[in-house]
């Protein structure tokens, strides 16, 4: 694969930056990462990383309510940002010509926030709507939380990024200055530029609009711990649905394990396209399943590994869970071949290759990189992470994780079959 | 001193243009369309086929079972051997009908290109139906149609459309019904395949990192053989615009949001209104600073997002504009919604709008072909829906000409606030006595049955 080049250097106040010189097209993505996320939220202020997401387009010193788009969009450009367990970024989109247009947006927010009541109230609304319209009245849409809630005991991942309506209906704006404070600054966050720019010039830009915003004190972080799961966790759900579903996980590694790679190449083998295990097996030849996916799920922290799988009613879903117990049991045992390893190797080139197909995808890897192996560089040993995969490595690893069902199981039926 | 007061924005126009794409006719008149971009050694092959669900007939989700059944058997090749022969390239094959149109996509590494190429030819050229498939298909598509009834935003746009269009077949339930599902037998699906799946109604793109000439000479050798066939286009009556408004909820009871799809009727893809109307529309709800999402999310609170949009298709299209609010506010939407539809027609829009909506639509332009594969999208819709061959070319262009006047002058012929429809797909209980006063009101269930 061709590596990705790319220059790193730090500012005084603490600001990682990375450029990433592409001229296939003349834009340029400038992708802020902020190293906060749910999982440094008070356990009575779910969802609150993410509500935060939502103030940073409402206006900092220099920039009014909603002109955070305006400015963007009307420059030309796209923008968003998403806020997970781990991590907030920004990001935007534009024509080459408008990287100090994205620099001074993203500096006058780094270094102020300017959120009033109204605007509070009015985010705090809308937030609530999209945990509505995602979550609440979407089917299947509740079952990450409460995988979440019982795959956890004392971890912040036991409660996910949407966070609780009870929560976002008491946080306020005293809370949204404390976070602004505490996790907002050079210090804590990346900033990767990449697309029709030259090296030097973002540089110097760079400093322009961000040497001279202060950094900040040391950023809290929790543990990488947990009590351990030591029995498996059942649950029954009654819901509007229409076809039965099983979920399932396992707790598993942190991103930056070895074993993360593996488990990446299990979860293909298992149900990436329609020559997997699962698809072949559950889907196709015994229909006992409408659909299969399976995803390891390796965060900053140790993650989990889900199984989805929905049912036609026909299908009793003990029968349907006890063929992905064999099929755990044969992996265990070293049933899988070296066949099936080399065709997930070949569909990790794959997708890796894709990824790098646009300037977003190639920010967005290299913060990631940053931000959590600490090493930008990372982004270019990927393939070779995944090439180096034995069938050893894969029994040992699925033995590793998959050996006690120490796991969460939640049955998910429709109302009518209760 | 960098002065911060001051949004260093760069005025200068933005240079957008469409890059160089090759075109060229095999023997057998397939079109191959060609767009060489070799930053990322992966290449796109689709194939389109004029044989979308529009052709059903009375033999509903015939197209939709043609094109899920090319993968699952050929006269070659196991459905097992086919995925297994795919899979091991790295490569991606899928196969999917629309309303206008199916397509089969090949995405594959360059140095797997050929190999991938001939199992494309073959699921095309060489399906063979097996029973055993048809019943795997089958069975996943009521399952799927099962699935569906959950989905308060499925059931409230499949009531939409099936109430715009009816009994045009743009109009016809998009995942059949029960009973159309049970009924199809494999004589009708390879009568749908032999009469539809000619060269002369299909063509191709490739986007990605392949030599034009290479590419052709690959394609005469794996689809030089299709045969063509003229055949008579059907044609169908279109339906009158509805005069009076009509609200119509489907029941889903326990939802803690309505969905809304507000609109009517309206004009084709190729219909010259369509980029005055497409630029007016962008002002009132197409993207995040549009006046119905600065009115509805960014002061209200009322949703998470809202958009409209003119959905024009090969023979029509209609105007839509979609959200999900909380339940208590249903009527207050609406009511917003409306005011917003009054006041573009009323007042049209300003200089600024206009001005930021055209650098917006110049810009995404320039952004969206950084990807070969939106570029090669870009070479179907000429294709597709009849558009002038220039039409990307002077697309920019096209959008820059335009005016206020011209764009309220499109706006006022083409938008009904007179006659329009409303679905809200909710919990009635909640939201009845909140809409009754927009229009008639009837009650549905999943199915489309009337309650009250």
């Amino acid at each position: 694969m061709k590596p990705i080049e790319f220059t790193e250097f730090d500012l005084e106040n603490g600001l990682h930056c990375i450029v990433h010189e592409n001229h296939a097209t003349p834009i340029v993505t400038v992708d802020v990462w902020y190293h906060v996320g749910s999982k440094n939220e008070e356990e009575t202020r779910t969802g609150f990383a993410h509500l935060f997401e939502h103030l940073m387009f409402q206006g900092s010193k220099h920039v009014g309510k909603t002109e955070h788009f305006s400015y963007v969009q009307d420059a030309g450009g796209t923008l968003n940002g998403s806020t997970n367990f781990d991590r907030t970024n920004y990001y935007e989109t534009l024509p080459a010509n408008q990287l100090d247009l994205a620099l001074w947006l993203e500096s006058d927010r780094m270094m102020s926030l300017n959120v009033n009541e109204e605007n509070f109230e009015n985010q705090r609304s809308v937030v609530i709507e999209e945990r509505r319209q995602r979550y609440d009245n979407a089917p299947y849409g509740r079952v990450s939380e409460e995988l979440h809630k019982r795959a956890y005991r004392t971890h912040p991942y036991r409660w996910i990024p949407i966070g609780s309506i009870q929560h976002l209906q008491a946080a306020s704006v005293a809370d949204a200055q404390r976070f602004f404070k505490t996790f907002y600054a050079p210090n804590n966050a990346t900033l990767v530029i990449s697309g029709d720019v030259a090296t030097k010039q973002a540089r110097e830009k760079i400093e322009t609009y961000f040497a001279n915003i202060p950094r900040n004190g040391e950023v809290p972080r929790p543990k990488n711990e947990d009590l351990p799961l030591t029995e498996e966790i059942r649950e029954t759900f009654h819901d509007n649905i229409e076809l039965p579903a099983i979920f399932m996980a396992y707790r598993i590694c942190n991103a930056v394990s070895k074993d993360a790679d593996v488990l990446d190449v299990i979860s293909t083998i298992l149900s990436d396209g329609r020559s997997s295990r699962f698809y072949r097996n559950l889907v196709h030849e015994r229909r006992l399943a409408q659909s299969v996916s399976t995803h390891a799920s390796a965060n900053e922290h140790d993650g989990l590994f889900h199984f989805s799988l929905v049912a036609p009613q026909t299908t009793p879903l003990a029968e349907l869970e006890k063929q992905v117990d064999d099929e755990l049991q044969k992996i265990i045992e070293g049933d899988i071949t070296e066949y099936e390893l080399e065709k997930a190797k070949n569909t990790a080139e794959m997708n890796l290759t894709r990824r790098f197909s646009n300037n977003f995808g190639v920010a967005d890897s290299l913060a990631y990189f940053h931000t959590f192996f600490k090493n930008a560089d990372e982004i270019n040993r990927e393939f070779e992470r995944v090439e180096a995969i034995t069938l050893d490595d894969v029994r040992r690893v699925a033995k590793k994780y998959f050996g006690e069902k120490h796991r969460v199981v939640l049955h998910w039926l429709p109302r009518s079959m209760k | 001193m960098l002065d911060r007061r001051i949004a260093p924005i760069n005025s200068e126009p933005i240079h957008a243009s469409f890059p160089d794409t090759v075109e060229h006719t095999l023997s057998n008149g397939l079109k191959v369309m060609l767009y060489e971009q070799h930053d990322v050694p992966v290449v796109n092959v689709r194939l389109y086929i004029r044989a979308g669900s529009v052709l059903d007939g009375k033999t509903l989700k015939a197209s939709s079972f043609v094109f899920a059944l090319l993968q699952q058997g050929t006269h070659k090749r196991t459905a097992k051997e086919i995925a297994d022969e795919i899979e091991f390239l790295g490569a991606e094959l899928t196969a999917s009908s629309s309303i206008d149109f199916g397509s089969v996509s090949l995405t594959v590494m360059r140095k797997h290109l050929e190999k991938g190429l001939e199992i494309l030819s073959d699921v095309v050229l060489n399906p063979s139906f097996l029973e055993n498939e048809i019943e795997f298909v089958r069975q996943q598509s009521l399952s799927r149609l099962q699935f569906s009834k959950a989905d308060a935003t499925r059931l409230s746009s499949e009531a939409f459309n099936r109430l715009i269009y009816a009994p045009h077949p743009y109009g016809n339930p998009s995942l059949g019904t029960v009973e159309s599902l049970k009924a199809l037998t494999r004589e009708q699906l390879l009568e749908f395949y032999h009469k539809h799946f000619l060269a002369n109604r299909a063509f191709v793109t490739v986007a990605g990192d392949v030599e034009a000439a290479t590419m052709m000479s690959l394609s005469e050798k794996y689809f030089g053989v299709w045969a063509s066939h003229k055949s008579e286009e059907p044609s169908f009556d279109l339906p009158n615009r509805r005069t009076q408004p009509q609200v119509v909820i489907v029941q889903k009871d326990g939802a803690v949001q309505s969905v809304l799809n507000i609109g009517h009727l309206s004009i084709a893809r190729s219909d010259e209104a369509f980029i005055p109307l497409y630029v007016g529309n962008m002002i009132l709800g197409g993207y995040f600073g549009s006046r119905l999402n600065m009115n509805l999310r960014e002061k209200q609170g009322f949703t998470y997002g809202i958009r409209s949009g003119f959905d024009a298709l090969r023979l029509a299209g209609d105007f839509n504009i979609s959200t999900q609010v909380r339940n208590e506010v249903t009527a207050d939407a609406i009511e917003q919604i409306l005011f917003e539809v009054n006041r573009l027609l009323q007042e049209g829009v300003s200089e600024k709008e206009l001005t930021a909506a055209k650098r917006y639509i110049t810009g995404n332009f320039v952004i969206q072909n950084e990807t070969a594969s939106s570029i090669a999208a870009r070479l179907a819709n000429v294709e597709l829906y009849g558009l002038p061959k220039s039409y990307y070319n002077t697309y920019i262009d096209a959008i820059n000409a335009l005016g206020r006047q011209h764009i309220l002058d499109a706006l006022t012929k083409h938008l009904h606030t007179e006659s329009l429809l409303f679905v809200i797909a909710g919990d009635p209980s909640q939201v009845s006595h909140q809409v009754e006063r927009f229009g008639a009101l009837s009650v549905e269930d999943a199915e489309g049955n009337i309650i009250t």
